[in-house]
């Protein structure tokens, strides 16, 4: 009875069953070259088994955890900045550690202060190839809405003043504060939940448009796909990044420039756009437009 | 995220959710194991094996969980504890049986397959992993690589698998391994 590749592969990922698993059987036992076969077989999948579960190992492992205490929120992630209607979103493999703390701080500045720029830094180490930054989700909390009005007090004039800065930087360091006592979970036994359900996959931000109030940002998750090309595409809300993201990092922008609104990518000191509709994979071309990039530089320097 | 949305998400193969869920339990079992005499190092160990021990069986179309998921970690973790504990005392009583000379052989050829999955391609290594070790479907692998279709992920799986054999297959030949 001849066996085909295809049969050994399912019966070793273990997908043969009742009678195909029989006659498989008792081939496999007339068979010294199929058993040779089998065995090699078995081998190379077992490895590439092997393999992935130490790239998953690898993977949970470079993501930093405190001894035995949830890790405390650390402000070099999260860069608070005031700046003229942008809203900047940055994602990485370090954003999940502090996601939870991210947006709480976020949400608790958004009640006191205006125009945020949000930067989270992405540090995933060369050393581990596993960490791939990966998904974010922003979403417009109906909390913005009440800021608006003065968010055009502080944007309208269109001047991006230093003191801002430093007056939301401020802003930032009591926001982390809190957030490093929110995350505090109290000790925890095994029925004891520490606010997992409160874990909102969300990334709040408040949108601020150019005056207008009109407030509504489409959830974007990102998922990164591995490539040598960098390229993207938008799918079911979701973008899709292609290239090799996982040694440096790679920062989202939002341009609210009338009348539309603009994503950008920044990556390896090149800025590109990130055109929404795009449901085929393009690829990236860094943008030369003089007056855009100045404007993405300005913004990403805060 | 709820659980349920975790276990979606996870059943989808979304490593970021796996992370989340890392994080969420980290302390609880961190602390159930150094409680039970680990150091905090093995207490993670174990930890990490027992999430993609989780990671795995949620791709069993059989697999229903009738508890929050902290709660079947934990078991996990206990369990897999308590071998740990009980493969450390006989250690330390036995020493250590004498490896028979076809393991030795074993070993030798899983270390020529390892190096030639090192060098398969990233796009390679990724689609043949998680067909084998994630089970994701071909239609799944293609939204996880962002290809075109299922035809694609089945092309690149057949290609792949080849290429690897063909690299094993002539590594096994220097050795002496194939007759």
């Amino acid at each position: 009875m001849n066996i085909s590749e295809e049969t050994i592969d399912s019966f070793l990922r273990g997908d043969l069953s009742g009678a195909d698993l029989e006659k498989f059987n008792s081939a496999l036992a007339a068979d010294p070259k199929l058993q040779q076969e089998v065995s090699i077989q078995r081998d190379i999948v077992e490895s590439l088994k092997q393999y992935r579960h130490q790239q998953l190992k690898n993977r949970l492992n470079s993501i930093e955890m405190k001894p035995v205490a949830v890790g405390t929120f650390s402000s070099a992630y999260v860069k608070i900045a005031a700046s003229i209607g942008v809203v900047a979103l940055l994602v990485g493999g370090y954003l999940f550690f502090n996601k939870n703390n991210a947006a709480s701080s976020i949400s608790a500045d958004n009640t006191e202060n205006t125009a945020i720029n949000s930067e989270i830094g992405n540090n995933v180490t060369a050393g581990a190839e596993t960490s791939t930054p990966t998904e974010i989700a922003a979403t417009t909390k109906p909390s913005a809405t009440e800021n608006v009005s003065n968010v055009d007090a502080t944007t309208s004039s269109k001047k991006s003043t230093t003191s801002d800065s430093k007056k939301s930087s401020s802003i930032n360091e009591k926001g982390s504060k809190k957030s490093a006592s929110y995350s505090e979970p109290s000790d925890t036994e095994m029925n004891e939940d520490y606010s997992v359900d409160k874990v909102n996959d969300d990334f709040s931000i408040p949108t601020i448009n150019d005056g207008a109030a009109s407030i509504s940002a489409p959830q974007i998750k990102v998922s990164i796909v591995k490539e040598k090309n960098l390229g993207y595409r938008f799918f079911n809300n979701q973008l899709f990044l292609h290239g090799n993201f996982s040694n440096s990092t790679y920062e989202l922008y939002e341009l609210n420039n009338k009348p539309s609104k603009q994503l950008f990518l920044y990556f390896e000191s090149n800025y590109y756009e990130l055109i929404q509709g795009k449901t085929k994979v393009t690829s990236l071309t860094p943008i030369t437009d003089k007056t855009t990039l100045l404007q993405l530089t300005q913004l990403r320097e805060h | 995220m709820n659980d349920q949305e975790i276990l979606v998400r996870l059943k989808q193969g979304d490593e970021n959710t796996l992370d989340l869920l890392y994080k969420q339990n980290y302390r609880m079992m961190i602390k159930l194991i150094v409680k039970n005499n680990g150091s905090e190092e093995e207490a993670k160990d174990i930890y990490q094996e027992s999430l993609i021990v989780l990671w795995q069986k949620i791709r069993d179309p059989n697999f229903i969980l009738t508890s929050k998921i902290s709660t079947y970690l934990y078991s996990i973790c206990l369990n897999l504890w308590r071998k740990e504990l009980e493969r450390k005392k006989r250690f330390s009583y036995e020493i250590k049986e004498e490896i028979d000379i076809i393991d030795m052989d074993r070993d030798e050829r899983i270390k020529i397959i390892n190096k030639c999955i090192q060098q398969l391609g990233e796009t390679c290594r990724d689609v043949l992993t998680y067909y084998y070790f994630d089970r994701l479907s071909m239609v799944e692998i293609a939204e996880k690589m962002g290809f075109a279709n299922s035809d694609t992920s089945k092309t690149k799986k057949y290609k792949c698998k080849k290429e690897l054999d063909l690299l094993v297959k002539s590594l096994y030949k220097e050795s002496d391994f194939l007759d």
